[in-house]
């Protein structure tokens, strides 16, 4: 069953051009999705269409095999259960958090929600003890940092245990090791069936929230949907729809170009090199910074782990993959130790870690 | 200085003491006596100690229950200077127009205490009477202590609790006095998001400062200074909406809902009888012993 099904969908704001044009795809309940696309695209418009706030021109949506319409979710029944089954993360989190504490923005969703008070208070405390922010509960929104907002907001969004969570640009503005506690969560969410779409234009996190890409050009229509890997070793398309773009430099007298993107894992580079350059060292260096940018984030992955001293043992061996693909055989395989051996897991991340720091000096 | 730096620095410096005194909460968070105590019984019982000293007549009294807020702001951890500072900046404003005039024997007629101004002769109209002495009156000397002193002691105790309690804690408590929820709520979003426009304002300022190389003209920072108040209330607009998107999104749907967390304890009666009770019993004694 699909969660969403969008038929020849077009939106303009009023007196301005199309934002999108003649969409026509559908999200599977349990898929995670990531719409990509470079600014103005469409991508947040397309998420406030999920999420029945904004309503087509024309072409229709279905949400759960039923009507999403605005005269549909006038009706107060249909409106709850849609509203229970979908939250959205917005991507600035001063919007989404409106009350005076955090603890009432995460009551907000429940108590609308029409749940019993005792049920309310069992959600609140749940949701601040499973994402870690039981410390922040009084705080007022304008005491949090950027990532302990995004926090809040992600925590209010799932207060209702939704079946779909629609973020936009769930990575603005957040440090690494938020950005690391946001994969985490979403790869929880994943593992319990939820369906999670995303809109961004940062590829370095998309490889690790979604398998599946919807890219739009800017010219407002799709221009590819597909398995993400495949799509992110497609130069030529990411270049046309301004995902990556050619970085011209210069090499003592040599100026030469290539395609750069930020894409930390699988990197996508190798881009054609110009006239008369040849295959020097820069495009050494260019891997070498990649590598160093999965390194840190890798360290940063693992000195989570280490602090929290959670046990992922998906997170841990799609990360030890990651790490055998770098060509990091030592570090996966003390990840690997630490799925096998539990009681000794923070000393094999621990490891891993030391590891990996010491490569990033030597590098140096 | 010329103007337009006035009007930046005051702007700017508005900008600050409202963050400070509306957001900075320092001695809301301290552990103190009035700090601890359930925000309801709190404004409950600040409300009937500024009802009662409406009632005071003598100065003594009224003194004396200007040292309970004293006491009281000791108990809590709330410096006596930094209070005595925020009191006596409010109470000449709301009382000088009123007591000057009322010290005089045009307002109030009495046994003059001091001669001010002497006339040719007295003048009237009407019911009014410019008498050909204008003198400070004893009554009106002593009305005014009385009035003055009635405001500090108000003011004294408002200052009190806005001091030792949180603004989000404090809204909600007026849900305790009946207050309609929406009023409440629209409160508090309020005061929620004056704190993100004020940074905007702040960050304008410093945005335009950072690309400043030389002083421009008056004509052209009024235009500016125009032009980011129409900026700032367009942002406000647009943000009005996203958030009203936002509450949509959690199920919102004309009607507010929320969650009462008070857990009133047995201090917190014990305080509210002591106070209450010790004003009344000296309202009591006063009206025995003072005969005004």
């Amino acid at each position: 069953m699909n969660a969403f099904s969008l038929r020849n969908i077009a939106y303009s704001y009023a007196g301005s051009t199309p934002v999108l044009n003649d969409l026509t795809t559908d999200f599977a309940l349990g898929g995670r999705t990531v719409i990509l696309g470079a600014n103005g695209t469409g991508k947040s418009t397309l998420l406030s269409l999920l999420d029945g706030l904004v309503f087509p021109v024309t072409g229709t949506i279905h949400a759960f095999g039923k009507p999403l319409t605005e005269d549909a979710l006038t009706d107060r029944m249909f409106s709850m259960d849609f509203r229970k089954r979908v939250a959205f993360v917005f991507s600035n989190p001063d919007v989404q958090l409106f009350s005076s504490t955090v603890w009432d923005e995460i009551a907000f969703g429940p108590l609308q929600l029409d749940l019993p008070a005792e049920a309310v208070r069992d959600i609140v405390d749940h949701q601040l003890e499973t994402l870690r922010i039981t410390d922040l509960r009084d705080r007022a929104p304008y005491t949090l940092s950027d990532g302990q907002k995004k926090k809040v907001a992600i925590a209010s969004s799932l207060a209702t245990d939704p079946d779909v969570l629609l973020l936009d640009e769930p990575t603005n503005g957040l440090d690494p090791r938020t950005q690391v506690w946001l994969i985490e969560v979403l790869h929880e969410l994943h593992q319990r069936g939820k369906t999670i779409i995303s809109a961004t234009h940062d590829l370095s996190i998309a490889g690790d929230i979604a398998e599946r890409a919807v890219v739009f050009s800017e010219d407002h229509t799709i221009a590819a949907d597909g398995d993400f890997g495949d799509i992110i070793q497609n130069d030529e398309l990411l270049l046309r729809v301004n995902l990556i773009h050619e970085h011209a430099h210069q090499h003592g007298k040599t100026a030469h170009m290539h395609r750069h993107g930020h894409y930390g894992h699988i990197h996508s580079t190798g881009g054609t090199m110009h006239d008369n350059h040849k295959h020097h060292s820069h495009a050494d260096e260019h891997e070498h910074g990649h590598e160093n940018e999965l390194s840190i984030k890798m360290q940063v992955m693992l000195e989570h782990w280490i602090e929290h001293g959670d046990s992922h043992a998906e997170s841990y061996r799609e990360w030890a993959g990651k790490a055998s693909a770098a060509g990091e055989e030592e570090v996966a395989k003390e990840i690997y130790l630490a799925i096998a051996d539990n009681d000794s897991l923070k000393g094999h991340l621990k490891r891993a870690k030391a590891i990996l720091a010491a490569k990033s000096i030597l590098r140096k | 200085m010329s103007k337009t730096k006035f009007l930046d620095k005051s702007l700017l410096a508005v900008a600050k003491i409202a963050e400070q005194s509306l957001f900075s909460e320092v001695y809301a968070r301290k552990e103190g006596l009035l700090q601890r105590l359930d925000v309801r019984i709190k404004l409950f019982g600040f409300l009937s100690l500024i009802v009662l000293i409406s009632f005071f007549h003598s100065p003594y009294a009224l003194w004396i229950m200007y040292g309970m807020s004293l006491t009281l702001a000791s108990a809590s951890r709330v410096p006596i200077l930094f209070l005595q500072k925020r009191v006596w900046l409010f109470v000449p404003l709301f009382s000088a127009a009123v007591v000057l005039p009322a010290m005089l024997n045009i307002v109030t007629p009495g046994e003059p205490l001091w001669i001010l101004v002497k006339l040719n002769r007295a003048y009237s109209w009407g019911p009014y009477v410019i008498p050909a002495e204008i003198a400070v009156t004893r009554q009106g000397l002593l009305g005014s202590i009385i009035f003055v002193s009635r405001v500090a002691t108000s003011v004294s105790f408002a200052v009190l609790f806005t001091l030792t309690t949180r603004w989000t804690v404090a809204f909600s408590g007026l849900r305790a006095l009946a207050a309609p929820r929406i009023f409440v709520i629209t409160l508090s979003m309020t005061e929620r998001y004056l704190f993100v426009f004020l940074r905007l304002i702040q960050d304008m300022y410093r945005a335009r400062k950072s690309r400043t190389i030389r002083p421009l003209s008056a004509a052209i920072d009024r235009n500016w200074t125009a032009s980011r108040i129409g900026v700032t209330f367009k942002k406000s607009m647009d943000m009005s909406e996203d958030i009203y998107k936002a509450m949509l999104s959690r199920g919102f749907h004309g009607e507010f809902r929320a969650l009462d967390r008070f857990h009133a304890k047995p201090i917190d009666y014990l305080w509210l009888v002591t106070v209450v009770g010790f004003s009344g019993i000296l309202l009591f004694l006063e009206r025995i012993f003072f005969k005004g």
